[in-house]
């Protein structure tokens, strides 16, 4: 048995959908850089960014299946145990570096041996974040990975700040960042393959959990305000209305992102940031992409608390949840564009780039949040029904995004076709969605059901 | 008993999952005021007959109606007269248990606060903290509260004590002996823990492989099993015991433990004093009368 294969087969088994979701991304960085040679630099900024968000899912996954393999003690006990733990992290960490390489920020008009020593150098880095984020805690004593911990944020801000590409500072980076950044490799290379640091980081982080007790659960709202009056707008519905339990599913569904409403302030903030720089299409690219939102939602029509609700009730307080979504994410979008212009006001260069000023950006985008949604919200209650499909169909789906945006992008369209197109996005987005939902409360399970074992 | 139309009809309903044949033609009617035990083993089809009931799952073929309305058209109206509890149930993680209750009875016009409150001061339901935060047996105990708080006519409880802990369950024990207190509400209940369940129904209902193979009368169905301790008054037992119906029978010389079927306490006295032998006689409990048919079906 090789413990690294199995444990990357565990982990294809177990988030199929991630996988599948990097295996487009790779296909989606094929046509980025296809786009790229030919000239399209808007082409090479939209495949970054569906590319980076692409790659979410199988980051995830392998963090996952790192975390848990360390996490099981009796794991020591095998045989080339030592050998297996540090394949397994070198091996995400050379996917790592070569998703970074990829994805990588490249100037539009750089030289072919730029390209080359860019590469290297994303490849690097890549790897080496990588390792930053998993590996700390198992080679580093405790007050050394506490102080980093402490020092992530200032250190990451000052290496943003100062990080030369090999365009500004060619002497800089081959003799000095690169042999720094192997250097960092070799180190944990050596120092994963030391069972007795390993073991002792294992020890430290059950010992972190033991402490820290049960998981608390989701934070607790500090808005209960907005609480009450999502309840009234409910209690003002009469009792076995149809009417009270669509605005309690409501309350329901928007309800559990109370809880999280500091993250999400703080990420419209660092999305406003960002794409100002990164300019109006990869601002589409992100408002369309959070629609995406909608495919991880398990709307009403699939809640398995039973409630006085039958299944017409449960296919009106779906439709209302995804509207209610859809006008979420409009409004979010909306505020990252007032908060954009903004910005205007105060940002200059980007300490990144150096290269596009911060622009604000322009209003039509916002209306790409709700024009995915319903498309997402299909394919997500199809993949509940019929996991295999749905995430097959999901793929396709996204795969055909990257040519759709690159299309819409090029300024040849006159206004009327633009709106053409849009509109039938959005109606075929509702079609299929009212079409998937009519099959699901009339005729599908409403709970998943467990494999049944007859032996 | 309440001998009035079946609020629950199940007519040769089926369905698989996959290739899994679930539900195999069954056929059910639950009278109201019956508390019915629902009992198998792993995989039998309990949890699927229960949820088709309620309409979660519909049949390939067949026929459900609950409250005289089909499983698939169930509106308001019959659910708020449904309680639903499952082992695996999921309720709303984000939410404090005040909060969920608080949600819950929301949607109903005729919950019952003080039972609420005597319930959460009896099982020491903590309501400020979070439900994603609880333990199972936590959990399990909400999700009874939210099935029963409103007093519904039909409790369908699945496994709904599997998570408990020992004092836990007998409180719930306790609160069902109250509830079926209530003329005309009927429960439905599924657990393998048989030694509580045969405490408070009164109908059993066994399922072997997606079908239904015992539907009896509890009373009727103790009555019919008799566990015999028979001990030889002079002498050796005979080697042959003449009574009929006999499902096993452990021996040494002088002593016999035999399980009859359809045998009157009368008959075996009589058999027993034939043979020159003293017969005990004991009623099976639950679990052995469950063993008793499923080895025999």
């Amino acid at each position: 048995m090789n413990i690294v294969l199995t444990n990357w087969k565990a982990a294809f088994l177990r988030e199929k959908g991630s996988w599948f979701l990097a295996a487009e991304a790779v296909f989606v960085s094929v046509y980025g850089f296809a786009a790229w040679i030919r000239g399209s630099s808007e082409s090479r900024v939209i495949q970054d960014v569906l590319g980076g968000l692409l790659l979410i899912g199988p980051v995830y996954a392998v963090l996952r299946m790192q975390r848990g393999m360390v996490a099981k003690p009796m794991l020591f006990c095998l045989p080339r145990y030592r050998e297996s733990l540090r394949a397994l992290t070198f091996s995400a960490a050379l996917l790592a570096g070569l998703g970074w390489a990829t994805f990588g920020p490249f100037p539009p008009d750089t030289t072919s041996a730029e390209v080359y020593m860019n590469l290297a150098e994303g490849f690097l880095t890549g790897m080496v974040l990588y390792l930053a984020l998993t590996t700390p805690r198992l080679i580093l004593s405790r007050q050394t990975f506490t102080w980093l911990r402490r020092a992530a944020i200032p250190l990451s801000i000052i290496a943003l700040s100062v990080f030369p590409t090999p365009r500004d500072a060619p002497f800089v980076v081959w003799p000095v960042l690169m042999p720094v950044l192997v250097a960092l490799c070799a180190f944990v290379w050596i120092r994963l393959g030391d069972m007795e640091c390993v073991k002792r980081g294992q020890r430290i982080t059950l010992e972190d959990t033991i402490e820290r007790g049960p998981a608390p659960g989701p934070p607790r709202t500090t808005l209960p305000w907005l609480e009450k009056w999502l309840q009234s707008l409910m209690e003002r519905q009469s009792y076995l209305h149809g009417g009270r339990y669509v605005w309690g599913q409501l309350y329901a569904t928007i309800g559990r992102l109370l809880p999280y409403w500091k993250w999400v302030l703080g990420l419209l903030l660092g999305c406003t940031w960002l794409l100002g720089y990164m300019g109006q299409s990869a601002a589409n690219v992100v408002f369309a992409a959070s629609g995406c939102l909608a495919w991880i939602q398990r709307w009403p029509v699939m809640s398995p608390l039973l409630l006085p609700g039958g299944r017409k009730e449960r296919c009106r307080a779906t439709i209302s949840a995804v509207v209610a979504m859809s006008l979420l994410l409009l409004a979010a979008a909306s505020g990252v564009v007032v908060l954009s212009w903004l910005l205007t006001l105060f940002l200059g260069r980007t300490p990144v780039e150096g290269q596009e000023p911060y622009v604000g950006l322009r209003v039509y985008g916002v209306f790409w949040t709700c024009l995915l949604v319903p498309w997402f919200s299909a394919l997500g209650l199809l993949g509940i029904r019929m996991r295999f499909l749905g995430e097959l169909c999901t793929i396709i789906f996204v795969v055909m995004l990257v040519p759709f945006f690159c299309v819409l992008a090029i300024p040849i369209w006159p206004a009327w076709a633009l709106r053409v197109v849009v509109a039938g996005v959005f109606v075929g987005g509702w079609l299929s969605f009212l079409v998937v939902l009519r099959a699901a409360s009339i005729k599908w399970d409403l709970v998943s059901q467990r494999v049944i074992s007859e032996n | 008993m309440n001998d009035a139309s079946p609020i629950v009809e199940v007519s040769r309903i089926s369905k698989s999952f996959g290739g899994t044949k679930a539900l195999d033609e069954v056929d059910l009617a639950v009278c109201p005021g019956r508390i019915i035990g629902l009992l198998g083993a792993n995989g039998a089809g309990k949890s699927t007959l229960l949820r088709t009931i309620i309409g979660l799952y519909l049949p390939d073929s067949g026929r459900v109606a609950t409250f005289g309305t089909i499983a698939r058209d169930l509106g308001p109206r019959e659910l708020a007269r449904i309680g639903y509890v499952h082992q695996e149930g999921e309720l709303l993680n984000w939410m404090t248990v005040g909060q969920l209750i608080r949600y819950v009875s929301a949607y109903y016009p005729n919950w019952n606060s003080d039972l609420e409150r005597k319930y959460i001061a009896d099982f020491d339901i903590n309501t400020s903290a979070r439900v994603g935060s609880l333990s199972p047996g936590e959990r399990q105990k909400v999700a009874i509260l939210i099935a029963i708080g409103f007093e519904p006519e039909l409790l369908i409880l699945d496994e709904p004590a599997s998570a408990l802990d020992p004092i836990a369950r007998a409180r719930f024990l306790d609160l069902l002996l109250e509830l079926i207190q209530t003329q005309n509400r009927t429960i439905l209940i599924s657990s393998h823990i048989l030694s509580d369940v045969e405490k408070v129904i009164d109908h059993v209902v066994i399922m072997d492989h997606g079908r239904i193979i015992c539907d009896r009368n509890f009373d009727e169905l103790r009555e019919q099993y008799h566990r015999i301790r028979l001990t030889a008054l002079h002498g050796p037992l005979p080697a042959n015991l003449p009574f009929a119906g006999v499902l096993q029978c452990q021996r040494n010389e002088t002593e016999a433990i035999l399980m009859v079927h359809n045998q009157t306490p009368q008959c075996i006295e009589d058999q027993a004093r034939a043979i020159d032998c003293k017969a005990e006689i004991q009623s099976l409990p639950l679990e052995d009368i469950y063993r008793l048919i499923v080895k025999g079906k």
